[in-house]
Order: structure tokens, then sequence, then C-alpha cells
């Protein structure tokens, strides 16, 4: 009796002590956002202030207001500029990238040919290759092309990566042959199959890779900063770095910069936070 | 006969039609790959050992000369130095942070939804943002020195002090990064039987037995993939740096190998010399995944 009622106390406060954790690794991860929210909402008197102030006593709208309607530099640009180019390149590069992979991964998945184990592993060898080594020979390529500072250098080259090739095999393997077989019987031909059964049906999974591939171009760092030079062609993150070094002392402005930026992604991902949760675990995929 | 015959050409021309069709299908994503991809990979290996001034326009091979300047470069030892002791630091904490949280994560379900996602969120935000959060977060009037006043300690100036850089730094990345190893761990922890579980509490095993005997043991693929996945990405640090720290100081406190690429071969144009470097990062990178999986995959049955 006595040892019971001993262990439904340790268990009650061994749950306590697991939500004690987590209420701690969440309110780290939560404090410093609210923070940073909180300031581009302020004036900079209040800012200046010691110690820190997180909630606004007068809210204003003027740090963000000062971000869209400074000319940037010397051009006539503004941050709209920016936001506009990443727009312009995530997404024409991730439909490219959709249409590619999800096609190769319908022949791996779905169609004999010889060679094919082959090709595959020798494709997937790719994965072994560390993005450093590849960044200069790519900025060669790209200067061999007349790419250099032009969206072409940052749409095209994500389409060379495997991820999306293999992604999309292994749902496609998924699919009952039996649908495919019906379509044959009906006279469609290998493109119909593909496009009318095969990539209707595996809607979630392009879904996914979509949300993968728009986050990982539209957060890319180091690429954009290789390849374009000018103002007028950069994306947001690094647009916003090299714009906030100009204004870097005044601190409501760069935290209104870094808010404007985060809320494209933060968005897609509480909209899909299912999907990339289930593909992240499924696949191993989407990290740092 | 015949009819078999009319068969089998029929089946064979079928063959041809589906090889074919395979072929057509990957055309597209193949003509990418070879320019995009292999090419570049081919060329990153040629390019180690020529003399490839931008500036100067001059292209020729010099055989080992690169590796050899890379063996007298002080700086590239002192940065290499920095972003192993930078990638062990990172890759130790986040392995820690995830693990904790994933075994916190698996044993609740009121809040689970709203924990997980909260603690992922940081890793869909770009390094130029974290950058210049963090950068705010850490200097000497930021939101972690007002924290530490209500404790009525003066703080740190923590990216300027040599010694605090760098673990400012990887802070900072595993901040940005945990939740990415919580969900592989989470996943592994979601396959282990709950019947081992059982059994060995039968068997009147404690808590911390069960996590070094049956939980830690069950995992270790997945914790295998996440060392040596984090050591890979973290020991190219870049973005964190060039942000936060004006590329590499205070002096060259946290100045990173891919930072003393990047230099070399877009500020003075040293493309081979550069070329060599991220060669020997990648060899460096290979070694220590071999290493690794030496060690840690040894035990893998049980």
């Amino acid at each position: 009796m006595q040892s019971d009622s001993r262990n439904i106390l340790n268990k009650r406060l061994s749950k306590l002590a697991t939500y004690a954790f987590l209420t701690i690794l969440l309110l780290i991860v939560l404090f410093p956002t609210v923070w940073v929210v909180g300031q581009s909402f302020m004036p900079e008197e209040q800012i200046l202030k010691w110690p820190v102030q997180i909630i606004p006593s007068e809210p204003t709208l003027d740090n963000y207001i000062e971000i869209f309607t400074t000319k940037l530099s010397r051009q006539e640009l503004s941050l709209f500029r920016w936001l506009f180019n990443s727009v312009y390149v995530t997404t024409l590069s991730t439909i490219g990238v959709l249409l590619v992979t999800s096609m190769a991964g319908y022949a791996f998945a779905r169609l004999r040919f010889p060679g094919k184990q082959l090709l595959f592993f020798g494709l997937g060898a790719s994965f072994l290759v560390p993005g450093v080594m590849l960044l200069i020979p790519s900025f060669m390529l790209m200067r061999a092309l007349g790419w250099i500072d032009t969206h072409h250098a940052l749409i095209w080259p994500p389409l060379a990566g495997f991820f999306g090739v293999f992604f999309m095999r292994q749902f496609f393997l998924a699919i009952p042959s039996e649908l495919a077989e019906a379509a044959v019987i009906d006279g469609a031909s290998a493109f119909g199959i593909y496009w009318r059964v095969f990539l209707p049906l595996s809607r979630p999974a392009v879904a996914t890779l979509g949300i993968f591939t728009f986050l990982f171009i539209w957060n890319d760092f180091t690429w954009p900063l290789v390849v374009l030079n000018s103002d007028e062609m950069r994306t947001l993150p690094v647009g916003l770095v090299v714009f906030l070094g100009e204004y870097w002392s005044y601190q409501g402005i760069v935290m209104a910069g870094a808010v404007v930026s985060s809320a494209p992604v933060l968005i897609v991902y509480i909209i899909f936070q299912r999907q990339i949760t289930r593909a992240v675990m499924a696949t191993g995929f989407g990290g740092r | 006969m015949k009819r078999q015959a009319a068969n089998a050409s029929w089946t064979l021309t079928n063959k041809r039609r589906e090889a074919l069709a395979g072929y057509l299908f990957l055309a597209p994503y193949l003509g990418f790959f070879l320019v995009f991809l292999a090419g570049p990979v081919i060329s990153a290996f040629v390019t180690a050992f020529v003399e490839w001034e931008l500036l100067r326009g001059t292209y020729r091979f010099i055989g080992l000369e690169n590796f050899q300047l890379i063996m007298e470069d002080d700086l590239f030892w002192i940065a290499l130095g920095n972003s192993l002791y930078f990638a062990v630091m990172t890759t130790v904490g986040n392995v820690v942070v995830a693990l904790f949280a994933a075994l916190a994560l698996k044993s609740i379900r009121l809040g689970h939804t709203v924990f997980r996602v909260v603690m992922y969120a940081p890793v869909v935000l770009s390094i130029s943002v974290i950058g210049i959060i963090f950068s705010r977060l850490l200097a000497p009037f930021g939101l972690l020195n007002a924290g530490l006043e209500l404790f009525g300690h003066n703080g740190f100036d923590y990216l300027a002090d040599p010694n605090l850089v760098l673990p400012s730094l990887s802070l900072t990345t595993i901040w940005w990064g945990f939740g990415f190893p919580m969900l592989i761990f989470l996943a592994a922890l979601y396959a282990v039987p709950e019947t081992l579980y059982e059994a060995a509490r039968i068997d009147g095993a404690g808590r911390r037995q069960i996590l070094w005997r049956v939980t830690l043991p069950l995992i270790r693929p997945a914790l295998l993939f996440i060392i040596v996945t984090q050591f890979i990405a973290h020991i190219q640090v870049f973005g964190q740096p060039y942000i936060m720290t004006n590329g590499g100081g205070p002096g060259y406190s946290s100045y990173t190998i891919v930072l003393h690429i990047y230099r070399n071969a877009f500020s003075y144009y040293h493309m081979g010399y550069a070329g060599a470097m991220a060669l020997t990062l990648g060899v460096v990178m290979f070694i220590f995944a071999l290493v690794q999986f030496r060690l840690l995959g040894r035990y893998t049955e049980y």
C-alpha cells in the first residue's frame, strides 16, 4: 500500500519536472521573439532605456514605415524590392524543382529501364559532397554562364538537388499499382499516367517538398551573398544584413526588419506545421 | 508458335517503350544534375591543383603547391581550430538539449503539439534574422545582460570577448537549430516498442538505467545520424560570424574555416588556393565522419 502511494507521488513529481523542463525551454525560445516584436513597435527613446523594456508603452508603427519607405543606398529602392526578389526567385525555383524532381522520381519508382539502380546510387552519391566544396566551382560556373548578379544564378541550380528525386520516389513507390494498371488499360501514355494519376494522388508529398524547397531557397544566405552584388538584385536575407549595417544604431528599425523578413516563413510554417513535422521525422531532412 | 513470337515482340517493344519513357522522364533532371552538380564536383578537384588568380587571369597547373601553402598558412590552422571547437561544442549541445526535449515530449500528452511546434519554429528562420536578433541580444546592453542584472550580475560583452565569442555563437546556433534533432530523436523514440520499457520496469530497472540500457542503445542509429550530420553542418559555420562578429572578430577569435575560404575566394580572388582549402576541409570532414561511424557504430548489435 505504502509503496503504491509513493509510486503515484513519484510519477506525479516526475510529470511535474517534465513540464517544468519543457516550459523553461519554451520560454527560452519564446522570450527573445517577444522581445524582438516588442522592440520593433517601440519608439527609439524607449528602446534606449535600461533595464531593457519588453512591452512598448506607446506602440508605434514608425519603424515599419521607416524600413518600407526609406530609399536604400543611392538607388531608388525600398525593402519591397528585396521582398519581391525573394518571392520571385523562390516561387520560380520551387516550381522548377517540383516538376523536374517529381518526373525523375516517377521514373525511378515506376518505370523499368537499364541502368536504373546504378544511376540512382550514382546520383545519390551527391549527398556526400559537402556544400563548401561546391561554392567556388559553382561560382565559376555562374561566371562562365554570365549569370553573376542575375536571378538565374538563384533559380536554376536548386533543380539539380537530389533530395526531391529521392523524396518523390519514396512516395510514388507507395502508390498501389492497380491504379496505374487501370490507366494503362484506358490507353493512357506514360506521361498521362504520371500527370493524371500519380501527380494528383501525391498532392501531399508535392506540397511538403514544395514547402521544404521554399524554406530552403528563401532562407539561403551564403549563395546569394556570393553571386549577387548589386543592391537591386539582392534577396531579403542578404539585403537585410547589408541594409541594417547602415542602420545598425537604430535598434527599432533593425528589429522591424527582422520581423518583416521572418513573418512569411513563420506563417508558412504555422499553416503547414503538421506536414513539415511529419516529413522531418520520416526523412531526416530539414535541419541546419 | 506464331502467336508466341508475336507476343515476344510485343513485350519487347513495350519494354523498349517503357525504357525510353524512363530516360525521357529523367532527362530534364539529369541535365541539371550534370551541369550544376556533377560539373562543379569535378572542377572542385581540378581547382585544388591549379594556380587560379581571377584578377591577374592566371590559370596553370601547379600540382601540390596549394597544399604546401596551406601548411604554411597560420590563419588556416587558427580557423580550422575555431571551426572544430565550434562544431564539437554545438553538436554536443544540440544533441543533449534535443535528446532531453524529445524524451520530455514523448512522455506528455497535454500541450505536446504546442511545445513541439514552438521548439522547432526557430529552425525555419534564416541565419540573417538569427544573426541580427542575437547580436542585439548578446550586446553589452542587450537582453541577456538585462536578465543577469536582475540577479545582480554586471554581465559580459559576449561577442567582444575572445574567450566567450565562440561559445556565444554556439549557444545562438543551438537556440536556432535544436528543434531539428529533437524531431529526429522523437521519431526514433516512438519506434521503440513499449513492451521493452515494460519488461525493463518489471525487471526493476530505474529511470537512469532504462535511459542508458534500453533507450539510448535502441535509438543509436538516429543518434549516429544526428551526430555525424550536425558535425558536418556546423564545421562549415559561416553566417553566424559573418553577421555577428564582423567576419571573425575580435581579432581572429571567431574566424572560421569557411570565412577563410570565402575571403580568399571572393575578396582576394585566389580561386585555386581557396579551392584547395575547400577540398582539404572536405577530406577532414570525411575522415571525421568515418571516425564517428567507427566509434559510435561499433556496438550497433544488441
